[in-house]
């Protein structure tokens, strides 16, 4: 795994967990604007994100299009990944 | 069995505990990276398990 692809992968996992928490906070407070503009632009940016991986790196999930052979099996996994987490 | 704990004879003493959350309101936001790093979006609800009082200085991350 190159740099790329993990910079790239580690911003689809902020960017999603952004989403978990904008929509967790939307369930509860449907009219907040402000956290609903956050949502969207998330959402908006992982869209973005998810098909610029996939063409690149193959699916991340296995519900998705793959080239030949089967690249959904292809790493990283999740667990691969290194933070550098304090 | 329990008639003498939930005994109507006793006026509002025989309540149980009952809980109460402050509805939050969504103030400062961490930035995308920082949010994955304390596992919350908002610093308000960042407060780690600190069983022992001792670690202050999470009160300032936020």
């Amino acid at each position: 795994m190159d740099r790329d692809q993990m910079n790239m992968i580690v911003e689809l996992m902020e960017v999603s967990f952004v989403l978990v928490e904008t929509a967790l906070y939307l369930n509860t407070h449907p009219n907040d604007e402000r956290a609903l503009r956050l949502h969207n632009n998330a959402s908006t940016q992982y869209v973005q994100l998810e098909e610029m991986y996939q063409a690149r790196y193959g699916p991340l999930k296995n519900t998705g299009m793959s080239r030949y052979p089967w690249a959904y099996i292809d790493e990283p996994w999740p667990w691969e990944i290194n933070f550098n987490f304090n | 069995m329990h008639e003498k704990f939930y005994s109507k004879n006793c006026n509002n003493c025989n309540q149980l505990a009952t809980t109460y959350i402050k509805f939050q309101i969504m103030d400062q936001v961490y930035n995308q990276e920082q949010a994955l790093r304390h596992g919350t979006l908002f610093p308000d609800l960042y407060r780690p398990y600190d069983p022992c009082g001792k670690n202050k200085e999470w009160r300032n991350y936020g």
